[in-house]
C-alpha cells in the first residue's frame, strides 16, 4: 500500500543524488570566470570576473608592477575618439604583426581590469554600468612575457568587446548606449597605445560577442534578440574596418532557441567559427559550426557543424579552433555522467572535470592534451583550465590558465592557485605571472572575448 | 547577502532540490550549475533580494520545467518496472516497492512531479508553491491530485488547519 509517508520516504532516497557542493561551485567559477557564460549566451553570459580569492594577489601584483617601474604610457582619446593624425582616410591602419616572445606567443595582450565592485558580488548587469565606468574605460596591455601591464589606453566608454588582430587590437565601447568600435595600436618603444574610432557604423542593439579577422580588415560582432532583460546571440554582423560596409546574418526561426557564444576568424580571414547552443546542450545543433562570410544567404545556420558540445568526451561549454582549422580544443565542463551519449571516456578511461582536450576537425578524434593535477590533499574535481587564451596556427601550441583549489577543512583554510601555462605539444610550462586582476583579456589570432554584454535600457 | 555567504548557507538544500526534482546525479548538476552560473552573474542584484534563496529556489524550478520540456526527446525514460513475484514480503519487498513508486514519478509531466516535490519533499503549502510555480492554488491542487492518482497514492487526511487554508484561499 501507498500511502504520502511512501512517498516522501521514496523523495529523500532521491537526495543521494546531490551533486557534490564543491564541484558545483568550481564549476560556476570557472564558467563564469573563463568565459562569458556558456550555453544560456546573451545576458546569460557573463563578464569575466576573478574569483574574490585572487584580489590580495592581483593587488600584490599591481604594487609589483609600479615598484619595478614598467613604463607605461597612455593614449588618452576625446570623448568620441577622434580619428589622429596621419591615419588613412578609410580609417584602416594596416599593422605589422605584434612581435613575438622567445617562445613564439604576440608579446602583448589586451586586457580589462577588473570591474570595481558594484553590490555584493562585484557584478555588474550592463544595463547599470557603474557610473564610473560610463564615462571611459582604461584597458590594459600587458606584456606575455611578464604578465605585467606593458601599457594603458583609456576608451571612451563602457567596453563591452575586445579582440585582436595579428598585429592590433580592437574593442566595442558603448557610449550614449550604442556599440561603437575602435581599433588601438600600438607603437614605438614602450610601448604606446592609441585607439582610433573605426569608420564602422555604431549598433544600438544589445551586444553580443566581437572577433577581428587576422589582417585586421573584417569585423564580427553578434547581438541580442531580447526577451525581457535576457537574450540571445542570434544575429550577425560582418563589418570593414576600412569602410564600414556590413553584412548581416540572422537566426531561423526554427533555431530561434539558440544563441551564439564566442566566435573566432580563421586564417583565411573570410571563415567565421562560432560556438552555437540550441535548445540544450544535447541537442545535435550545439556545436562548434563554420560559416563562409563570402558565401550567399543571410542565415546564420548556412554553415557547418563541425563537433557537437556534448559528445562521447564530455560536455564543452565551447570550443577554440586553430586557426588553420583543423584542431579544436575544449574543456571538460562535466564530469562522467554528462548526459545520453556522453559517458565521459577518452580512450576507454574516465576523463575529469577540467581537462583539456584536443580534436580533429576532421574526424573528431580526441586526445588527452593536458589535465592540471590537484593541489596535495584536494580530492576530485578539483581542478579545471579556461578556454586557451591563445592558440598556434596548428594548435599544437596554446596558452591556458590554470586553477586548483582545495576546500576549506577543518584547521585547514581553502586554497586556490591559479597559472598561467604555455602547452607546446602536451608539455606545460609555466610563465612566470602572478594571478593578475583581469576581467577579460584578448590575444591576438584568437577569439575577442566579450565582456559582458552591454544591454542598454529597453526603449 | 554574498554569493559566497548563500553558497555556505543554502547551496545543500538547493542541491537536495535539485537531485530530488531531477532524479539523477547528472542531471541536478547540470540544473544546478546553469541556475547557479545565471545567479552568480547576476548576484548584485540577486543578492540583495529579501530572500535571495526563494528566488534561486524559483530559477531552479523553472530551469527543471524547461530543460525537461526541451529535452524531453533526449531523455532516457525509466524502463518497465517489474511486477513482484514472490507473495511473501521480504526486505527487497520496501526497496522494490520504493523504486517503482520512483519510476513512475519519472514518468509524471514535470509540473506534476515539481509539485509533489514541493508539497512532500519540501513540505511547502500550495499557497507557497502556486507563488513559486507562478500559478492559482487551485492549480497547485489539481496537479497535485492528478499526481498523486496517477502513482496510486493515499492522501493521509489532511490536517485541520490546511482544510481551513484551502477553504479560505
Amino acid at each position: 500500500m501507498r500511502d504520502e509517508a511512501d512517498l516522501r520516504a521514496a523523495l529523500r532516497t532521491l537526495e543521494r543524488h546531490a551533486p557534490d557542493p564543491d564541484a558545483v561551485l568550481l564549476a560556476v567559477r570557472s564558467r563564469t570566470g573563463s568565459r562569458p557564460g556558456r550555453r544560456g549566451g546573451g545576458l546569460r553570459r557573463a563578464r569575466r570576473r576573478w574569483s574574490t580569492w585572487f584580489a590580495p594577489l592581483a593587488a600584490a601584483a599591481a604594487v609589483a608592477a609600479v615598484i619595478t617601474g614598467l613604463t607605461l604610457a597612455t593614449g588618452v582619446i576625446g570623448p568620441h575618439g577622434h580619428r589622429a593624425p596621419g591615419v588613412t582616410a578609410h580609417g584602416f591602419i594596416p599593422v605589422a604583426p605584434f612581435p613575438r616572445t622567445a617562445a613564439g606567443i604576440p608579446a602583448y595582450f589586451l586586457a580589462i581590469p577588473n570591474l570595481p565592485a558594484n553590490g555584493a558580488g562585484g557584478w555588474t548587469l550592463a544595463s547599470t554600468v557603474p557610473p564610473a565606468l560610463r564615462s571611459g574605460e582604461t584597458l590594459l596591455i600587458i606584456s606575455t612575457a611578464t604578465g605585467q601591464v606593458a601599457t594603458t589606453v583609456r576608451l571612451p566608454g563602457y567596453v563591452t568587446g575586445i579582440a585582436a588582430s595579428s598585429g592590433a587590437f580592437f574593442a566595442a565601447v558603448i557610449i550614449g548606449q550604442r556599440a561603437w568600435f575602435y581599433e588601438i595600436v600600438l607603437t614605438g618603444q614602450g610601448p604606446t597605445a592609441r585607439a582610433i574610432r573605426l569608420p564602422v557604423a555604431p549598433d544600438s542593439a544589445a551586444f553580443g560577442y566581437l572577433a577581428v579577422s587576422p589582417d585586421g580588415r573584417r569585423l564580427a560582432y553578434s547581438t541580442m534578440v531580447r526577451h525581457g532583460n535576457m537574450g540571445d546571440n542570434q544575429n550577425l554582423v560582418v563589418a570593414s574596418t576600412s569602410t564600414g560596409a556590413q553584412r548581416r546574418w540572422t537566426t531561423p526561426a526554427r533555431d530561434a532557441r539558440g544563441t551564439m557564444g564566442p566566435m573566432q576568424w580563421l586564417a583565411d580571414g573570410k571563415t567565421l567559427a562560432f560556438n552555437w547552443t540550441g535548445a540544450a546542450m544535447v541537442s545535435p545543433a550545439s556545436s562548434l559550426r563554420l560559416l563562409d562570410t563570402t558565401a550567399a544567404g543571410h542565415s546564420l545556420m548556412s554553415g557547418r557543424p563541425v563537433l557537437r558540445l556534448v559528445n562521447r568526451v564530455g560536455a564543452f561549454d565551447d570550443y577554440t579552433i586553430s586557426p588553420d582549422g583543423k584542431t579544436l580544443i575544449g574543456i571538460v565542463t562535466c564530469v562522467p555522467g554528462c548526459g545520453p551519449g556522453s559517458p565521459g571516456t577518452i580512450g576507454g578511461h574516465r576523463d575529469a572535470f577540467g581537462s583539456v582536450i584536443r580534436f580533429s576537425a576532421a574526424s573528431g578524434v580526441p586526445a588527452m592534451a593536458y589535465a592540471q593535477p590537484p593541489l596535495p590533499g584536494a580530492r576530485a574535481p578539483s581542478t579545471t583550465c579556461n578556454d586557451p587564451w591563445w592558440i598556434s596556427y596548428s594548435g599544437r601550441r596554446m596558452l591556458l590558465e590554470c586553477f586548483q583549489h582545495r576546500p576549506a577543512s577543518p584547521g585547514r583554510k581553502a586554497v586556490t592557485m591559479n597559472h598561467v601555462l604555455l602547452l607546446d605539444n602536451g608539455k606545460a610550462t609555466e610563465l612566470p605571472w602572478h594571478a593578475a586582476p583581469l576581467d577579460s583579456l584578448t590575444f591576438p589570432g584568437i577569439t575577442g572575448w566579450s565582456g559582458f554584454p552591454a544591454l542598454p535600457p529597453p526603449p | 547577502m554574498t554569493f559566497e555567504e548563500f553558497a555556505a548557507a543554502q547551496m545543500p538544500a538547493v542541491l537536495r532540490l535539485a537531485a530530488v526534482l531531477a532524479g539523477d546525479r547528472a542531471t541536478a548538476e547540470d540544473l544546478v550549475q546553469e541556475v547557479l552560473t545565471r545567479a552568480y552573474c547576476r548576484w548584485d542584484r540577486i543578492g540583495g533580494l529579501d530572500r535571495p534563496e526563494l528566488y534561486v529556489r524559483k530559477m531552479i524550478l523553472n530551469e527543471f520545467l524547461a530543460w525537461r520540456r526541451r529535452s524531453s526527446r533526449h531523455r532516457t525514460r525509466p524502463g518497465p518496472v517489474p511486477e513482484a513475484v514472490s507473495s511473501a514480503p521480504d526486505h527487497a519487498c520496501a526497496y522494490s516497492e520504493r523504486e517503482a513508486l520512483l519510476a513512475e514519478l519519472g514518468k509524471l509531466p514535470r509540473r506534476q512531479r515539481a509539485v509533489l516535490v514541493l508539497r512532500y519533499y519540501e513540505d511547502r503549502c500550495d499557497n507557497e508553491i502556486a507563488e513559486l510555480l507562478g500559478c492559482a492554488p487551485g492549480t497547485v491542487r489539481g496537479y497535485a491530485s492528478r499526481g498523486l492518482a496517477a502513482l496510486r497514492v493515499e492522501m493521509a487526511p489532511r490536517p485541520r488547519a490546511s482544510l481551513r487554508t484551502e477553504l479560505e484561499s
